[in-house]
């Protein structure tokens, strides 16, 4: 097992940057998911990590090693890759135990070393089958068991779960989860899925155009996002952000934007225009009048409706705004209807409309 | 398939389909039956006007008589080697070819793909004056070895073209996955390349082997030494100066096919596509 650290790295191809100067630092052990669109950089990063591609600026190292220009199965990595990867023409016993014949080892250790990672992947009835005669989370297990049985330093997971079904996605998301922490090796997990990154990184570092965005761990980075790219990214529904600007007069601090205007809590703070974020987790949408305790923000019309299972969310015509607003499920009758829209102001977050990062905003009422 | 619920082709559609089908398959198969049908006759029936297209007593004997008559098994015999060595050479040669051309990034690739491919664009015929210069400068003519080359020759571009394509066709994945696991270029190409690419060799290698096994014109340009000829030009010794033998030519001929045909029957299971299937997702 071992450290990474990645400083400025930086890649191009042709006249496109794909990853521009991220640096990251994984602690020994440690679980880093990188998440971000596609075209983010996070694959690139990866594949340079792991030797697969070249490095164009910046350092890789693990541990104390610098590896920018080290052969790929020098790395002391393993790699489990989107699409597997298996050696369609070996059985799983060959395609899990070809790394390590490849490196020489004895006949009874790799029989040993295949036995052991069999068993924690409950692949012992399969050894003999051919890729071909696996299902899908089959496949991907073995591919696990490939990487696994190396014993490296640090694994590196190219969207692994992205070829299997919803159900199956969970039960490997959690089987991904026991294994680090049975064997906790340090893991770098791309994705571009913000469940898996939410729920199994330690750490998330949000990558956006090759750059980083924001790095910490999960609900940190969901409660505190840095950017209005990252507050948008993460979280289901999407956020909703408001243009306006803080105005503070004699009777207090107040947001005003094209249909809406509340007021925030505390004179000094933000002044000027600015873009503020509310979850839809945040507002709530209701044909009756809302409860005491939330600040009441005016009249819309309900246009569309989700249900998620335990919540379910409206869009409606706020103004000229779309907004996406919480709704009990019950209480709804149908597309046209209005609602009352209100919001818990206990944790807006405020944009820059220029540099699209985080304004620390003042207290909420 | 075709019977699946719901098929939409009118019955008419259908009829029409399956009559030019049929049509085809009479045109294709015409010679062959004619082959057969002359085969079996006696010398009288070859002779005979109007003629008769299937002989009143097959004469059985012709198909033992061309093994007396001519030196049959040494042609089969030569025409093995020629056709093996040119498909060996294809082997040695386009593997490795087809596997850097699909595989390695260098300076002018594609201009060196549109050479070998510009080369199949000269009919043999242009090329044989150079080509028995150069077997006598190199003193191979009646030898085996000058037809192994020039068919190796011939069929090299093809080969490799087309190894290329399977290679490339190989998920860069699976290479990736092999250079984290310690592979070396040599050894992928033998533990991965070529077990999954395996139907393109042997359909590129069954090519190979059927142009050099019917070949005629360089070997009998080349090889004038009666007991090096293979089967091509051994079983044209039944077109005389004043009488051609239709019908133990075309007996040889038949027999000529039959390794051919067993070979392409042992290997047509391994044609079947499909090895690739599993490896990615």
């Amino acid at each position: 097992m071992a450290s990474l650290s990645i400083r400025e790295l930086r890649k191009t191809f042709g006249a496109e940057t794909a990853v521009d100067g991220v640096s990251i630092d994984v602690a020994d052990g440690e679980f880093v998911v990188l998440v971000g669109p596609s075209g983010c950089g996070k694959s690139t990063t990866l594949r340079m990590i792991a030797g697969l591609e070249g490095v164009d600026g910046g350092e890789i190292r693990i541990g104390d090693r610098l590896v920018n220009d080290v052969h790929p199965a020098d790395r002391d990595v393993a790699m489990v890759f989107q699409s597997y990867a298996l050696y369609p023409h070996m059985s799983v016993y060959d395609n899990i135990s070809y790394g390590l014949r490849r490196r020489g080892l004895a006949r009874s250790e790799i029989a040993r070393r295949v036995a052991a990672t069999a068993g924690m992947l409950r692949l012992e009835p399969l050894l003999q089958r051919r890729p071909a005669q696996l299902s899908g989370g089959q496949r991907q297990r073995v591919a696990l068991g490939r990487a696994i049985i190396r014993q490296p330093s640090v694994f590196l997971m190219d969207e692994p779960l992205s070829n299997l079904d919803a159900k199956l996605r969970v039960e490997m998301r959690a089987e991904l989860s026991r294994l680090h922490a049975e064997l906790g090796v340090t893991t770098i997990y791309v994705t571009h899925d913000q469940v898996e990154a939410m729920t199994m990184g330690s750490r998330i570092v949000v990558m956006n155009a090759g750059r980083r965005e924001q790095v910490g761990p999960p609900l940190d980075v969901y409660h505190k996002p840095a950017s209005l790219f990252v507050a948008r990214f993460l979280g289901l529904p999407e956020i909703n952000i408001l243009p306006g600007h803080i105005a503070t007069d004699a009777s207090g601090t107040f947001f005003t934007g094209a249909d809406v205007r509340f007021m925030l809590a505390g004179a000094s703070g933000l002044q000027g225009a600015v873009l503020v974020g509310l979850r839809p987790q945040n507002l709530f949408g209701s044909p009756v009048p809302h409860p005491p305790g939330v600040v009441v923000l005016g009249a819309a019309t309900l246009t569309a409706i989700e249900h998620h299972g335990p919540e379910s969310f409206a869009t409606c015509l706020f103004g000229g705004t779309a907004l996406t607003v919480s709704v009990t499920p019950g209480a709804i009758a149908g597309i046209g209807m209005p609602l009352s829209i209100a919001a818990d102001l206990s944790n807006p977050h405020f944009f820059s409309p220029k540099t699209g990062q985080r304004l620390e905003p003042p207290p909420a009422r | 398939m075709t019977d699946a619920p719901f098929e939409r082709q009118p019955p008419l559609a259908k009829l029409a389909a399956f009559s030019l089908l049929w049509l085809v398959l009479v045109i294709i198969l015409f010679p062959f039956v004619e082959m057969i049908s002359t085969s079996l006759k006696s010398r009288q029936d070859l002779v005979d006007y109007p003629p008769v297209w299937l002989p009143a007593a097959p004469v059985w004997r012709n198909y033992l008589d061309v093994w007396r008559i001519v030196p049959l098994v040494g042609y089969v015999k030569n025409s093995v080697i020629i056709a093996g060595g040119a498909t060996i050479l294809n082997a040695l040669v386009a593997i490795p070819a087809g596997f850097a051309l699909a595989r390695f990034r260098f300076a002018g690739r594609q201009t060196y793909l549109h050479l070998v491919i510009a080369t199949q664009m000269f009919s043999p015929v242009v090329l044989l004056l150079a080509t028995f210069r150069m077997m006598f400068s190199f003193g191979l003519l009646n030898t085996h070895l000058s037809v192994i080359f020039v068919n190796a020759t011939v069929t090299l571009p093809f080969t490799i073209w087309m190894l290329s394509a399977y290679f490339a066709s190989v998920p860069r994945e699976i290479e990736e996955a092999a250079l984290l696991d310690n592979t070396g270029r040599w050894r992928m190409l033998f533990d991965h390349f070529i077990p999954i690419s395996m139907p393109g060799i042997v359909t590129a290698l069954t090519f190979a082997f059927v142009i050099a096994w019917n070949e005629f014109l360089f070997a009998v340009t080349f090889i004038s030494d009666p007991a090096l000829r293979p089967l091509t030009t051994g079983v044209y010794t039944f077109i005389g100066r004043t009488e051609t033998q239709w019908n133990y030519l075309m007996a040889a001929s038949l027999i000529s096919i039959v390794p051919v045909f067993i070979g392409f029957l042992l290997v047509q299971r391994r044609l079947v596509a499909g090895l690739a299937a599993g490896a990615v997702k």
